[in-house]
């Protein structure tokens, strides 16, 4: 299993991705009418993905390698050998915190809030 | 009951920029001709034939052959391979090596329709490689090899190739990601669509590119499609022109406004630096007028009946002096010296409509002529000494003859005119101006020959118009009828002199385009006076409509169904979209402008009671087009007063001019007209999917009016057939 982040000129290759979770936001127009208690819909296309995402790497300069480039305002994509359909491209969405693996003190989790894009 | 389900998309894009969709494509080889298989590989020669032989060869063992008549010296035509599957708009390559047995020939390689390549080939019997690059402009061209070099010319061909030239992948317009638009279409504004996008900020490379001031065109394609009520997808295409560009930095988005034609005119207008006349060539005709002005922006209008005269008429009431000027009245008034004179009728005068009644003077074998005595006949040509008089007449001789006019006043000195070479049997028109000499009272004039006439010649002449001008004026009597001017006679009918006077009042200006006056300003009051209105819609199809225009279709707005908000009011202060009042039982309107004399004028047009519960008042600085807007303005006011303000579930087919009907809760059923809708389309706020709607001419309907019969009308017996129901 492999799980790489890349912003086309550097790869992050982590040991394991240990967290995931993603939304997608309906974007459906509800329009009440008059005189009825029903709406009508105006479908439109959901927005792409938003969520976080976890992953540890062995060694310090490589997590905070990846934090670093998540902030500097890049376009990422996010590959998994494993699940093929995770795959994305993303930006960050909000933090990128890097913490210490608690048992063994020698792998480091980067964790970040994305946002898919086109 | 089930609800709405609908979705709808709004495509934006900006035309006459080139938009790369891809990478870069390599060049490709897609034919080579070696002829090592023994055959010509579909080269063809007209008159003669190709032959693969191993004479000589460039690579491998083969070339192709190519052989002139060695008997007549005649070339037995080009070498022609014709090849498809190309792409129209790429780039093409042929490259042929060519070897000949004679040198200085005339060569060309090139496509069949396009220029060639011609060079010489210095040397006998050396392979040459010559090339040819085009850009195809069809899916199929024709190459052709020519070596032209006389009698016993043997040519070779060979490693023909055909090569794709590399190329980046566009499209000539510039596709926009949509976030939110809004698209308005009103009757009672100009320009009548407008519309609000907000987009993507694309390449930079493409951002510098939008620039309002190149006059770019912004094409927005919506799209609708329902699953519920069942409906045909629908599409509707607006083509305006980009108004203004303005980049968000915060939201990094790209906010633009767009138009519909108006604005050609609404900011066009004639750079120069002298008042044109142009327009007044077309002054019959309204629709002229206006394709005049829009031929400048190579439009027209769509074909339509709608036109009105702007023709220019004289606002000096004129007077024609002569008596019994068309000879109507037997032969009084006119004699002949040297000359018998009778009446003839039933004349044809080239030139001068309406009459068909001459005097004829019957020569003797003397100089003599016809004289038309209004200075010795009651009531007589009045002058005033000092006076310019322009007089006319309408001349014919039996033969060839010069005639001297003569203008003799009485109490004062004659004068004469120019003299006049006559063909035979030919109406010849014959004007000139004399001055009332010191001391004169009245004229009459008088056409000699310088020369005696044979006896039995012949001198007639009708149309007779002696005016107090320099002026050239066309003939009239009394009798006279036209649209433009009331003729009447100031005695008795042909016996007297006659009056000219314009029937309308409109100033002579109105046709004249100042510099600097938007092309709208000068046409808008011309077709607002006429009653009509002009348009641009937003597929670019100018139109001339009166105040009955209507779009065929309905607009229904119904609680339960489709209606989202809606109010209803009745406010004798509620104004339009342009500020006009919805309600008004009366209209004023003012003009003002300066003359061509430099006079400052003012004109007024009214219509309605005085009396009336409000008095919509207009200030025109233009000049005085004629009566007619101020009625115009009050037939719009059907509504009085009332309004809705309706917003409804978008529908791509609503259009200003439809029949509204609009059912809100707790309030009665209203019909009348849409005047405007607003389309919103938003990729995440709540407007999207729905449509404002103005209207006006609104009236309350009964459920059971015939409006809303289920049924069929008879025109034959004029009836309904029992209603089915209602809708």
């Amino acid at each position: 299993m492999s799980t790489t982040v890349s912003n086309g000129t550097d790869t992050w290759t982590a040991l394991i991705i240990d967290g995931y979770e993603d939304a997608r936001a309906g974007r459906n127009n509800l329009i009440p009418i008059l005189g009825t208690n029903e709406r009508a819909v105006f479908y439109r296309p959901g927005a792409l993905r938003t969520g976080s995402v976890r992953v540890l790497f062995e060694s310090f300069a490589l997590a905070s390698g990846l934090r670093d480039a998540l902030a500097e305002g890049e376009t990422f994509t996010l590959a998994d050998t494993d699940e093929p359909d995770i795959a994305m491209t993303f930006v960050l969405a909000g933090d990128a915190a890097l913490s210490i693996e608690d048992e063994t003190r020698s792998a480091w989790w980067v964790e970040f809030d994305f946002e898919e894009v086109a | 009951m089930t609800s709405v389900k609908s979705r709808a998309v709004l495509s934006a894009k900006v035309e006459g920029i080139t938009y790369v969709t891809g990478p870069d494509v390599a060049a490709s080889v897609i034919y080579t001709g070696t002829f090592e298989g023994g055959t010509a590989d579909g080269w063809t020669q007209s008159d003669g034939t190709l032959t693969s032989s191993t004479d000589f060869a460039h690579s491998g063992t083969r070339s192709l052959r190519h052989v002139y008549d060695p008997d007549t010296g005649t070339p037995l035509g080009d070498a022609k391979r014709t090849f498809t599957g190309l792409t129209s708009g790429l780039g093409y390559t042929v490259s042929v090596w060519v070897r000949s047995n004679r040198a200085s020939g005339t060569f060309a390689l090139g496509v069949t329709g396009k220029s060639a390549t011609t060079t010489t080939l210095a040397a006998i019997n050396t392979w040459y490689q010559r090339t040819y690059t085009f850009t195809a402009t069809a899916t199929s061209h024709e190459v052709y090899l020519r070596y032209q070099a006389g009698p016993s010319a043997t040519t070779y061909w060979d490693d023909i190739t055909l090569t794709r030239n590399a190329y980046t992948p566009t499209v000539p317009d510039l596709p926009l990601s949509v976030v939110r638009g809004d698209i308005t279409l009103s009757d009672s504004r100009a320009p009548y669509a407008e519309a609000r996008i907000t987009v993507s900020v694309p390449a930079e490379e493409y951002l510098e590119q939008i620039d309002p001031a190149d006059s770019l065109r912004l094409v927005l394609t919506a799209e609708q499609e329902w699953d519920y009520p069942a409906r045909s997808p629908e599409t509707r295409t607006f083509n305006l022109i980009l108004q203004s560009v303005r980049a968000n930095a915060e939201s990094g988005l790209l906010e633009l406004t767009a138009a519909s034609d108006e604005v050609l005119l609404i900011d066009g207008a004639l750079v120069a630096n002298t008042v044109s006349t142009a327009p007044e060539a077309n002054q019959a005709s309204l629709r002229a007028i206006i394709n005049g002005i829009l031929s400048g922006y190579s439009a027209s209008l769509a074909a339509g009946t709608a036109d009105a005269d702007f023709t220019i008429t004289d606002p000096t009431v004129r007077t024609n002096l002569a008596l019994n000027p068309r000879v109507f009245s037997a032969t009084t008034g006119w004699t002949g010296t040297g000359a018998t004179v009778t009446r003839l009728t039933g004349q044809t005068i080239p030139g001068l409509s309406g009459v068909s009644t001459v005097a004829r003077g019957t020569m003797t074998a003397v100089v003599g002529g016809l004289y038309n005595n209004s200075d010795t006949t009651s009531p007589y040509a009045l002058v005033t000494p000092g006076t310019q008089y322009r007089i006319s007449v309408w001349l014919r001789s039996s033969v060839a003859k010069t005639i001297q006019p003569s203008a003799q006043f009485t109490g004062g000195t004659t004068q004469n005119g120019s003299t006049v070479a006559l063909a035979a049997n030919t109406w010849t028109y014959v004007s000139w101006v004399a001055t009332a000499p010191a001391g004169s009272t009245r004229v009459g004039p008088y056409w000699y020959s310088t020369a005696a006439w044979a006896a039995g010649n012949t001198l007639d002449a009708t149309g007779l118009t002696i005016t107090a001008t320099s002026t050239s004026l066309p003939f009239f009597d009394g009798a006279t009828t036209d649209a433009y001017y009331t003729y009447a006679w100031t005695g008795t009918a042909h016996a007297s002199a006659s009056t000219r006077t314009r029937v309308d009042s409109r100033s002579t200006d109105i046709l004249k385009l100042e510099p600097g006056v938007s092309y709208w300003d000068f046409l808008n009051p011309l077709v607002r006076q006429s009653g009509y209105r002009l348009f641009c819609d937003e597929a670019r199809t100018w139109r001339l409509v009166d105040s009955d225009y209507t779009v065929d279709g309905t607009v229904t707005v119904s609680e339960g169904f489709n209606a989202s908000q809606g109010t209803d009011s009745r406010d004798l202060r509620a104004t339009n979209a342009d500020g006009s009042p919805v309600a008004y039982t009366a209209a004023v309107i003012k003009y003002v402008w300066t003359d061509a004399l430099g006079v400052q004028q003012t004109r007024y047009d009214s219509a309605g009671s005085g009396t009336g519960r409000k008095v919509y008042r207009l200030t025109e600085e233009r000049a005085y087009p004629g009566p007619g807007q101020a009625q115009a303005i009050l037939n719009r006011a059907a509504g009085r007063g009332r309004t809705q303000n309706l917003t409804a579930l978008l529908d791509l087919t609503a259009t200003p001019g439809m029949a509204l009907v609009s059912t809100l809760p707790s309030i009665p059923i209203v019909t009348g007209q849409v005047s405007a809708v607003t389309l919103h389309f938003d990729a995440e706020g709540d407007s999207h999917g729905l449509m404002d709607i103005d209207s006006t001419g609104l009236t309350e309907t009964p459920a059971n009016a015939w409006l809303f019969a289920l049924g069929t009308w008879s025109a034959a017996t004029g009836t309904w057939a029992a209603a089915t129901g209602t809708n």
